[in-house]
């Protein structure tokens, strides 16, 4: 990812260049790391009818290679955290596969940690015992899993509070614990679901930094929906754009900024300019679809 | 994904079996739901079938001294209940159990507004309440007749101990659960005492009396039969005669009427209960004191 | 009368008032003779006093009727707690058990005592029984519930973490549940004592239930009073030392 090169050299990158859906990783193996390949997943409800179904995603179809953090934004109730529990095995597809590191998931794998928005966290835990709930199974002797929690509670900067109990904690410090136990286990893939929407503005900042910060350090390849645009452009190298439902990636933006990256770049003519071709983009999209997204198979 | 309301299943993959799949089993199980499996009362008819044909094949193998079956208790049974008289006796007995939940609620509910509204009230009748309600009452019968006798005020009086505690406490509770930022809104308003009492107070500790009434009545009940019982009279002194000399098929249709009448009111009183309070599921006071 | 408040020296004067108030009252009601079926409070206490050393059959006539509130109460607790969660848990039990539980819990139990006799006989078992019958439904209904709210996004958690069925049963659902269960437990705990006490009474007169009909049956009235009264102390103590177990469950801040 030579952004920095890129934006070097030609002075303006032409923002929002369609990326090829399935690219050929630089130098490494043909096959990426992740592929959705032509995902649907309809639900029966009886909203839509006696025997209504509901398609949420049609033949959504996107690839990513290692070590990119891409950002899936979109309009409420399109299915993109649908997708991403499609993506982590939470749920099954109606139709089409994943394929993570060449394997179809089926359910959930060690490799791949989730971050919820709800955070999640077991309320009669501690901090500390929340972080190393992933541990659990991962049969470590007892004292190389505290160990191991404490580290990563150590990262997320709530050392002093591992004794604490999650109702005794802020909504930005009960996240980024929900964050250190996902990272605990040391995954390859990180899909985090609207992971700072409920938290306050200031916060969620604060915690897209202190997420940058984090993902640097090893490069993993994470997915982080959000309705966002702004947290999408800032945190990303690159966006994927899903309409409506029955939805799919009406379009993929490469994201021109390096990392890493400062807060400065919000005020970023490109940046801004970016944001504004993502909403109309997102805007044209939820304006003109006919009412009638129910479809009957 | 919440599973309220819609009955969610993904389609194409199919869930693990038929019966599965009627009990409305997704892939997974993350989430622990009681939405209605489909075909419920098709799984009510089996299961409480068969039941019954368990019972009826336990009085076959028994005998009508141990366990009448259930045409002798349907037919029979009622049939007796109804030549005999026995509906007339459950009819007084119920006349009278109201007549006492009648004052039990009359005491209960103000004295539980009351301790509901004021701290002062709540400490000074607590520890009577408190001590009260954990009391088996069954244990004051004796003395209680010492007091009272065995005709009519004794029958009441037991009753009234019975059945006075949950119109007590529910309606202390629902006096407790007004929003105090409502009021303060009606205040800001300039709202009368009259509709603010109307609009928002009867609206907010309603459902909570009438759940008081409902688990109330469930008691008076309770205490109607023991009371009976205790001094072999009515409803309940039928019941013991009735086991005493094994007349089992009328016991179990007279139990029946017990039963039925019970799970009637009950359910209609749940049901005006919930219709007081749309915005919540479920019923309030499941056995929570 | 919320078992986790903190008591103010207020609250406790106020009670200590009321209840000083309430045994001059008797006192004096007692000593004016007015009701012969209200003996002063000294006389009873008295007896009380008499019957909790002397006498010595007060002692064990006690523990036989909690030994059988004991027992049925085990019962209950395993059965209600296994029935609660399995209502709590499927769709299918639910709609077919629930109608069944609330049908039980909305009737008066006494109604079994006049055959209990036929079936389990007026000893101990048929006793228990009645205990059990009492304390059951509490412990089902509020496990059903405590199983019902644990948060699906828990569940969901636990699923992306690849936690098995027993696992998240023991991991996830009953700490979340442990707090209504221990309610359940609680006000069973109560009922079992009001079960065996009515056992005693009803089914064949012994222990604690002999020690009140012999007061009342030779008239002997601040007996049959103090036998009452102790009773209703020894209900007070179950209730709290229930309500002290539970507060031990639920350890963690909320």
């Amino acid at each position: 990812m030579d952004d920095d090169a890129r934006a070097a050299s030609d002075g303006v990158v032409a923002p929002g260049a369609v990326a090829d859906p399935s690219p050929a990783a630089p130098g490494g193996s043909s096959q990426p790391y992740l592929e959705v390949d032509s995902v649907s997943i309809e639900f029966r409800s009886a909203a839509a009818g006696p025997a209504g179904r509901i398609s949420v995603l049609e033949e959504l179809s996107f690839s990513l290679d290692r070590g990119e953090f891409c950002c899936i934004v979109g309009p409420s109730g399109c299915g993109k955290s649908t997708s991403l529990r499609i993506i982590d095995g939470l749920e099954p597809a109606s139709g089409g596969q994943v394929r993570v590191d060449s394997q179809v998931v089926t359910a959930p794998r060690p490799d791949i940690a989730f971050v919820f928005q709800q955070f999640n966290l077991l309320p009669w835990r501690t901090l500390l015992d929340n972080v190393a709930f992933g541990l659990d199974n991962l049969r470590l002797p007892r004292a190389e899993r505290e160990e191991r929690a404490r580290r990563w509670l150590d990262t997320v900067g709530l050392t002093d509070f591992a004794g604490y109990y999650p109702s005794q904690v802020s909504g930005g410090m009960q996240q980024r614990v929900g964050l250190a136990r996902a990272l605990a286990v040391e995954p390859r893939l990180l899909l985090m679901d609207e992971p700072f929407g409920a938290v306050d503005a200031q916060t969620r900042m604060l915690l897209q930094n202190e997420l940058l910060r984090l993902w640097e350090a090893d490069q993993k390849t994470v997915i982080f929906v959000t309705h966002d645009i702004e947290e999408a452009l800032f945190l990303a190298n690159r966006v994927l754009i899903m309409g409506p439902r029955p939805s799919r990636v009406l379009r993929e933006i490469e994201v021109p900024f390096g990392y890493p990256r400062e807060d400065h770049i919000r005020g970023d003519a490109r940046f801004a300019a970016l944001k504004d071709e993502i909403w109309t983009e997102l805007k044209a999209a939820m304006t003109a679809v006919p009412p009638a997204a129910e479809a009957e198979r | 994904m919440s599973t309220a309301g819609t009955d969610v299943s993904v389609g194409g993959r199919t869930a693990g079996g038929v019966l599965g799949a009627l009990a409305g089993r997704g892939q997974r199980r993350t989430v622990l739901t009681t939405a209605a499996p489909r075909h419920v009362w098709l799984w009510r008819a089996a299961v409480w079938g068969g039941l019954l044909v368990l019972w009826q094949v336990a009085a076959w193998l028994s005998g009508p001294f141990y366990l009448p079956t259930i045409p002798s208790v349907l037919v029979d049974g009622l049939g007796t209940v109804v030549r005999d008289g026995y509906l007339l006796t459950f009819a007084q007995s119920l006349r009278q159990l109201l007549v006492g939940f009648v004052v039990a609620c009359a005491i209960g509910i103000p004295a539980g507004v009351l301790m509901g509204s004021s701290k002062v009230v709540r400490d000074l009748l607590s520890p009577y309440v408190n001590t009260l309600f954990v009391t088996p009452t069954e244990a004051l019968l004796p003395m209680i007749i010492i007091m009272f006798g065995t005709g009519l005020e004794y029958r009441v009086v037991v009753v009234v101990l019975f059945a006075f505690f949950f119109p007590l406490l529910n309606s202390a509770a629902g006096v407790a659960a007004i929003d105090r930022h409502l009021l303060e809104t009606a205040r800001a308003f300039c709202t009368p005492r009259w509709r603010v009492f109307r609009h928002i107070l009867l609206p907010a500790a309603g459902p909570y009396v009438v759940a008081g009434v409902r688990l109330g009545l469930g008691m008076a009940l309770k205490g109607m039969v023991i009371a009976e019982m205790w001094v072999t009279f009515g409803t309940g002194g039928l019941l013991k005669n009735l086991g005493a000399y094994r007349q089992l098929d009328v016991y179990f249709a007279l139990g029946l009427l017990i039963v039925v009448t019970a799970v009637v009111v009950n359910s209609a009183l749940a049901a005006y209960e919930r219709h007081l309070r749309p915005w919540q599921r479920g019923t309030i006071g499941k056995g929570a004191a | 009368m919320n078992p986790t408040k903190a008591v103010t020296t207020a609250t406790v004067i106020r009670w200590t008032v009321s209840v000083v108030l309430f045994f001059v009252v008797w006192e004096i009601v007692g000593r004016r003779g007015d009701y012969t079926a209200i003996k002063p409070f000294s006389q009873v206490a008295g007896q009380l006093w008499s019957a909790m050393t002397v006498d010595g059959g007060l002692w064990r006539a006690t523990a036989g009727t909690l030994g059988i509130a004991l027992a049925g109460y085990a019962v209950a607790v395993v059965v209600g707690v296994a029935v609660g969660y399995l209502t709590g848990s499927s769709p299918v039990a639910a709609a077919t058990l629930d109608p069944l539980v609330n049908a039980a819990y909305a009737t008066p139990v006494y109604m079994v005592i006049p055959v209990l006799g036929i079936y389990l006989g007026l000893e101990f078992a048929g006793k228990v029984f009645l205990v059990v019958v009492f304390a059951v439904f509490v412990v089902i209904i509020n496990t059903s519930a405590g199983v019902r709210q644990v948060p699906p996004g828990l569940l969901e958690m636990a699923t992306s973490f690849r936690l098995t069925r027993a696992q998240k049963l023991r991991r996830i659902i009953l700490p979340s549940a442990a707090p209504y269960i221990a309610t359940g437990m609680r006000l069973a705990a109560g009922l079992s004592v009001q079960g065996a006490i009515v056992g005693e009474l009803l089914l064949r007169v012994d222990n604690l239930g002999l020690q009140l009909l012999n007061a009342g049956s030779s008239f002997q009235i601040a007996r049959l009073l103090a036998m009452s009264f102790f009773i209703a102390m020894l209900a007070t103590a179950t209730m709290l030392l229930a309500r002290w177990a539970e507060r031990r469950v639920i350890r963690w801040p909320r």
